[in-house]
C-alpha cells in the first residue's frame, strides 16, 4: 500500500492541473485583497476594526470553490485514466492486492489534498496580511487552521463522489462532466434554486411596509415570513455540499474573535468558538463525513469486485 | 496430460468456466477449460478474437475469478492464493500501457517496488538491456514508439525474474524487425528455463515458437497438443495439394486419387481438386492424371501450415487431445 502511495503522491503533487489550480486560487484572492486595499486608500477611509473577518469571511468562498475543484481534479481519473492508460491490468498483475491500490490512492490523496489547501492557504493569508498589515492572534490562526480542516473534508467529499463516478464510468470524461456538473449543481445551481423554491412555496411577502412605528405584530409577521423562506432555502440547501462547508466555515467567522458586537478587538477564546460552531452544525460536519466515507466504500466494493476482462 | 511425463505440469485446469452477465446478456466467455501447461516450453494459445483467450489466463492470475471449475499455476490455487502465482509470474496484458509522464526507469521502479525487489535498480538496469533499452531508460515513456513500449511491457514482466511469462497479443503493432527480434528474445528466454505462454491469433508470426498449443474457439479449447502431436498425428497431413483442372473429373479418377498410398484426404473443388497428404506424393498425382489425359491449368503444393492446423480445429472439429 505505501508504494502506491508514495507513487500516487508524487503524481499529483507533480501533476500541472493541481499547480495551476492553486496558483489561480492564490493569485485571485491576493488580487481580491488588493483591490479591497485600493478601494479603502482611494475612499481615504479607515480600515474597519473587524477586517480580519471580512478577510476570512472572503476566505470561505475562494475555499470553497478551491477545495471542491482540486478534490475533482485529483479524483475523476482515479480509476477510469489507469483503465484508459492501460495500466491497471499491469498494476494488478502484480502481487498486490486490489484494496491496497484503491486506499494507496485514497491516502495519497488526503495528503495531497491537505498539503494544497495549506499551502495554498497560506500563501493567500500571508499575502492579505502583509497587504493590510494585519497582525493575527493565536485564535485567528486557529480559526483558518479548522477552515481549512473543513475544506479539507469538503474536498475529500468531492474527491470521494469523483472516485466513484471514475469507478463506475470507465472513461475519464464522463466521470469528469458528471463530476462538475454536480459542482455547478451543489455550488451555482441550488443556491438560486433554493431561493425560487422557497418563494414558489411561501408565497409572496406580507404587504407591510416598513416605517416608524410599526406594531408588534407587523413585525412578527415579517419574521415569521422570513424564517419560514430561510427553512425551506436550507432545506433545498441541504444538499449542497458547499452550503454545508460554507456553514461550518461562516460560523467560524461569525462566532470568532472581535466578531460578537464588539468592534474593541476583545477576543473570543477558540474552545468556545469551537463548541460554538460544532454544536451549531453538527449536521453539516457529519454530513461532510458521511460523503467522504460512503462514496468510497462503495467503491472500493466496486472496485474490488470488478472484472478485468 | 501433454507430452512426455518427465517435465512438470506449471499450469492445470480443471473444467474452468468463466461467464459473464445473466440472462440475454449471458456470454460463456470460457467454457470447462482443461489447459494443461509444461515448464520450460512455449505454449500458444490460440484463437481468434473473442475467443476467451485473454480471460482464461485473466484467471490464471488471479484478474478474474472463475465462475466455476479449478486451477493451479506453479502449484498454487488460482482463487485463493492469487498473489503467490503473481509473485511469480509476468504478464504482458493486451492493450498494456505505462504512465506516460515518467520515465522507462521509473515506471519499472514502480513495479519493481510493488513486487518488493532488493536491488531494483540493478535489476531495471539489467532487464532493460535485455530488451535493448538501457540506453533510453530516463527517456519518457510518452516518447517511445510502439516497438519501444512493447519491449518495455516484455522488461515489465521480467522484471521479478518470473518463472512463467504471460504474453497476450505481443506482437499486435510491431514491425517485421521488432517482431522477429521478439522471437530471437523468446527463445532465449526459454533457454534460460522459463515457461512462456503466448496467446495469439497472429499464428504466422508465433506459431514457429511453441512447443505446445492449445486451440481456443468460443470459450472451449478444441484441441492441444505439442505441435507434431497435432500436426502429424492429429491431421495426419503433411502436405497439400490444389490442382485446377479444364474439365470435371470422373469418379473414377478421384477414387484413382484417393488410392495413392499416403493420400489422407481430398476435397473436390467448383474447377478442381485439393488432396491432402501425410507425405510428398506430388509427383504420383501427376503423373495419375496426365496418363488419364487430364488437362491441368494450375498446380499449386504446399507443406500443410499453422494455419491449416488451427483452421481445421476452428472449423468445428470435435475436441481433440493429443
Amino acid at each position: 500500500m505505501f508504494v502506491v502511495f508514495e507513487k500516487e503522491f508524487k503524481d499529483m503533487l507533480r501533476s500541472k492541473r493541481l499547480i495551476l489550480i492553486m496558483a489561480t486560487f492564490v493569485l485571485s484572492y491576493v488580487i481580491s485583497i488588493g483591490s479591497f486595499v485600493v478601494m479603502f486608500s482611494e475612499q481615504g477611509a479607515p480600515m474597519p476594526p473587524n477586517i480580519i473577518n471580512l478577510v476570512l469571511g472572503s476566505l470561505v468562498g475562494y475555499l470553497s470553490l478551491i477545495a471542491s475543484i482540486i478534490g475533482i481534479a485529483l479524483g475523476f481519473d482515479a480509476i477510469s485514466g489507469e483503465h484508459e492508460k492501460g495500466t491497471l491490468r499491469i498494476v494488478l498483475s502484480q502481487p498486490i492486492f486490489r484494496d491496497e491500490f484503491i486506499v494507496g490512492k485514497f491516502l495519497a490523496a488526503l495528503a495531497v489534498i491537505s498539503f494544497a489547501l495549506v499551502v495554498a492557504t497560506s500563501l493567500s493569508l500571508s499575502s492579505a496580511v502583509i497587504m493590510l498589515g494585519l497582525t493575527l492572534k493565536y485564535e485567528d490562526v486557529a480559526r483558518v487552521m479548522l477552515m481549512v480542516l473543513f475544506s479539507i473534508f469538503l474536498a475529500l467529499a468531492y474527491y470521494a463522489l469523483s472516485v466513484l463516478l471514475s469507478t463506475v464510468f470507465k472513461k475519464s470524461s464522463t466521470s469528469a462532466l458528471v463530476s462538475i456538473s454536480l459542482l455547478i449543481i451543489f455550488f451555482v445551481i441550488l443556491p438560486v434554486l433554493s431561493t425560487v423554491i422557497a418563494r414558489a412555496i411561501a408565497g409572496p411577502p406580507p404587504r407591510i411596509k416598513f416605517r416608524p412605528g410599526m406594531s408588534k405584530g407587523e413585525i412578527a409577521k415579517i419574521k415569521e415570513y422570513q424564517a419560514k423562506v430561510n427553512s425551506i432555502r436550507e432545506s433545498v440547501l441541504a444538499f449542497s455540499l458547499n452550503h454545508h462547508f460554507n456553514l461550518l466555515a461562516g460560523s467560524l467567522v461569525r462566532y470568532g474573535s472581535r466578531s460578537i458586537g464588539t468592534t474593541t478587538g476583545s477576543t473570543i477564546p477558540i474552545d468556545r468558538v469551537i463548541v460554538e460552531v460544532l454544536s451549531r452544525n453538527l449536521n453539516s460536519l457529519v454530513i461532510l463525513l458521511i460523503v467522504i466515507v460512503v462514496p468510497l466504500i462503495i467503491s472500493f466494493i466496486l472496485f474490488t469486485r470488478s472484472e478485468l476482462k | 496430460m501433454v507430452g512426455g511425463d518427465e517435465m512438470e505440469n506449471v499450469v492445470v485446469t480443471k473444467d474452468l468456466t468463466k461467464v459473464y452477465g445473466r440472462g440475454k446478456d449471458k456470454v460463456v466467455a470460457v467454457n470447462r477449460a482443461n489447459l494443461v501447461i509444461k515448464e520450460k516450453t512455449v505454449h500458444g494459445i490460440v484463437g481468434p478474437n473473442g475467443a476467451g483467450k485473454t480471460t482464461l489466463i485473466s484467471m490464471l492470475i488471479g484478474l478474474t475469478v472463475p465462475t466455476s471449475g479449478s486451477g493451479t499455476v506453479l502449484g498454487y490455487d488460482i482463487v485463493k492464493e492469487s498473489r503467490k502465482i503473481r509473485e511469480r509470474t509476468g504478464l504482458l496484458p493486451e492493450g498494456y500501457g505505462f504512465y506516460e509522464d515518467l520515465t522507462a526507469k521509473d515506471n519499472l521502479l514502480y513495479i519493481a517496488k510493488l513486487n518488493g525487489l532488493k536491488d531494483p535498480e540493478s535489476r531495471i538496469k539489467e532487464v532493460l538491456e535485455t530488451v535493448g533499452l538501457a540506453k533510453v531508460m530516463n527517456r519518457k515513456v510518452k516518447a517511445f514508439s510502439r516497438g519501444m513500449k512493447q519491449r518495455l511491457g516484455i522488461a515489465q514482466a521480467l522484471l521479478k525474474d518470473p518463472e512463467i511469462l504471460i504474453l497476450d497479443e505481443p506482437t499486435i503493432g510491431l514491425d517485421p524487425s521488432a517482431a522477429r527480434d521478439f522471437r530471437n528474445l523468446i527463445r532465449e528466454l526459454v533457454k534460460e528455463g522459463k515457461t512462456v505462454i503466448i496467446c495469439t491469433h497472429l499464428l504466422r508470426e508465433l506459431g514457429e515458437l511453441f512447443t505446445y498449443m492449445s486451440v481456443i474457439v468460443s470459450g472451449r479449447i478444441v484441441a492441444q497438443g505439442s505441435m507434431e502431436e497435432l500436426k502429424n498425428m492429429v491431421l495426419g497431413k503433411g502436405m497439400s495439394y490444389y490442382i485446377e483442372v479444364k474439365e470435371n473429373l470422373s469418379d473414377d479418377i478421384v477414387n484413382e486419387l484417393k488410392g495413392i498410398g499416403g493420400v489422407t484426404d481430398l476435397e473436390v473443388k467448383l474447377k478442381g481438386i485439393e488432396i491432402f497428404a501425410s507425405k510428398d506424393v506430388g509427383d504420383e498425382v501427376l503423373s495419375l492424371l496426365l496418363n488419364k489425359g487430364v488437362r491441368i491449368s494450375k498446380y499449386i503444393e504446399r507443406e500443410l501450415s499453422l494455419e491449416d492446423i488451427y483452421e481445421y480445429f476452428s472449423k468445428g472439429r470435435s475436441e481433440v487431445r493429443a
